[in-house]
């Protein structure tokens, strides 16, 4: 074998290697599953702490016999707010069935579909700041963190169970409020190796 | 060879219009095949040919036969594929595969001097070191390529980025500019715009092992020795840069795909595809 050969099969090695260890934390993807008990992601989304805004993708399956709709929020925290965009085909053929997002909210999920959510986070640290200088309170949908898993008013349902400690992108049964699936979120120092540790 | 004759008409002369055909059927705003097969949309899903063979690790059993149950429809097309290469060679590479097409026909619209030429780099000991890091570092804990650097999740957001939210938030991070900078770089300003093909896709490179592991038995593309004049003819419009010039061409067949234009520029007649003789 040349060395030449052997030479750039290490130089590839080692910037693939590189390229593998060295994570941007302004993006993270998550895969889990949506079920009845609370599923789990396969691992925590890690973002960079300092940034002020990311990009999280969140993709899960349906497990039978889960049947309904499920609302998604971002809970655990405070100072940061969520945008979501399901990925859905830019044509619908009608080919298969394809549960509806409006607003945050999965309508009409059946078992083996499969969501696609993309997450926008963005901090309102200075929206705080300023709302606690002139004694008015953060308006109402800039935060997403605060007490969650919040239900609609006068739904009558109880708190959400199986809330865990930090911040997490949860999908809730509208119906039970029962957790479906969680996401730990977790923010580091900027860059780095972790990749769901 | 009146059957070899046949298929050189129809998946030689036919190849472009083949390539434009994958794109419509796997690619946004159609997706026809994500559409018609699962509630997926692009590969990302059940789809995914690559997630399932980069192992995590402390991985257990129940983990990995999770992933490849949840990306089986990828897993049967990689199955597919390295089963019909080894017969028939890289078809799937050459003729099927939405993103390398994608790549080549974006090569194609592009100017000839706004080309670059990657053809003095041997494609195969960087695609294989990139493969072994694919396929080790989340083994060994060190980090992880698939998702990151994937083709097959940024071009699908690049063709639905002008429909849909959530393809366009692809591109508004590092990891989205990254993909689609190598993306530009290495397949649709590349000459022959595979380089992308050749140097990073993990099933191009094991397609690759197929192809040349079965190379002895099934249909491949070959030289006949005592024709070739080494004029060059093939090299020049060789995507893969798999043709060296001795005393006659020789194919590299873990670079090779049957897209046959060296086939149809030969002037001898001295290239073929077929079984070895």
């Amino acid at each position: 074998m040349k060395f030449s050969t052997i030479a750039l099969f290490s130089l590839s090695v080692v910037i693939s290697a590189v390229a593998a260890h060295y994570r941007f934390h302004d993006s993270a993807h998550a895969i889990g599953m949506l079920k009845i008990g609370g599923g789990t992601a396969r691992h925590p989304a890690v973002l960079d702490k300092e940034r002020d805004s990311h990009v999280l993708i969140a993709t899960a399956g349906v497990v039978p016999p889960f049947r309904g709709n499920a609302r998604v929020v971002l809970e655990g925290g405070r100072g940061l707010s969520a945008t979501f965009h399901n990925a859905e085909p830019a044509v619908n053929l009608g080919l298969h069935h394809r549960p509806e997002f409006r607003g945050d909210t999965y309508y009409d999920l059946r078992p083996k579909d499969r969501i696609a959510l993309w997450v926008r986070i963005t901090r309102n640290d200075k929206l705080e700041s300023i709302s606690s200088q002139i004694g008015a309170s953060v308006p109402a949908g800039a935060d997403a963190l605060t007490d969650c898993p919040q239900h609609p008013a006068g739904s009558g349902l109880p708190a959400g169970k199986n809330r865990s400690a930090g911040p997490a992108l949860a999908f809730y049964d509208t119906a039970t409020n029962d957790r479906l699936l969680g996401i730990p979120l977790r923010f580091v120092a900027s860059g780095g190796a972790s990749h769901g540790r | 060879m009146a059957v070899e004759e046949k298929n050189k008409a129809v998946l030689s002369r036919g190849r472009t219009l083949i390539m434009v055909l994958s794109l419509v059927l796997f690619l946004p705003p159609l997706a026809v095949i994500f559409q018609a097969s699962s509630s997926d949309i692009d590969f990302c899903g059940t789809w995914c040919p690559r997630m399932f063979f980069a192992v995590r690790q402390g991985a257990g059993l129940g983990e990995i036969a999770g992933g490849i149950m949840r990306s089986y429809l990828g897993v049967a097309l990689v199955a597919g594929v390295l089963v019909s290469t080894f017969f028939f060679g890289r078809y799937w590479c050459s003729h099927f595969c939405p993103i390398g097409g994608a790549g080549e026909l974006g090569s194609k619209l592009t100017p000839a001097k706004m080309k670059l030429d990657y053809s003095s780099i041997p494609a195969a000991p960087v695609r294989y070191g990139y493969l072994l890091v694919y396929c080790a570092a989340p083994l060994l804990g060190l980090g992880s390529l698939c998702c990151s650097y994937c083709n097959f999740a940024a071009v699908p957001s690049l063709f639905g980025a002008a429909f849909v939210s959530a393809d366009l938030d692809y591109f508004l991070r590092f990891y989205g500019i990254i993909n689609l900078v190598l993306f530009l770089l290495l397949a649709v300003l590349a000459r022959g715009g595979r380089a992308y093909c050749n140097f990073l896709c993990p099933i191009g490179a094991l397609d690759a092992l197929s192809a040349r592991f079965g190379q002895g038995i099934g249909r491949r593309v070959r030289v006949t020795a005592e024709r070739c004049t080494a004029c060059g003819s093939c090299r020049e419009v060789c995507p893969t840069w798999a043709i060296s010039l001795e005393s006659t061409a020789k194919v590299d067949q873990l670079s090779c795909f049957p897209c046959r234009k060296c086939e149809k520029v030969c002037p001898e007649g001295a290239i073929r595809y077929g079984k070895a003789k």
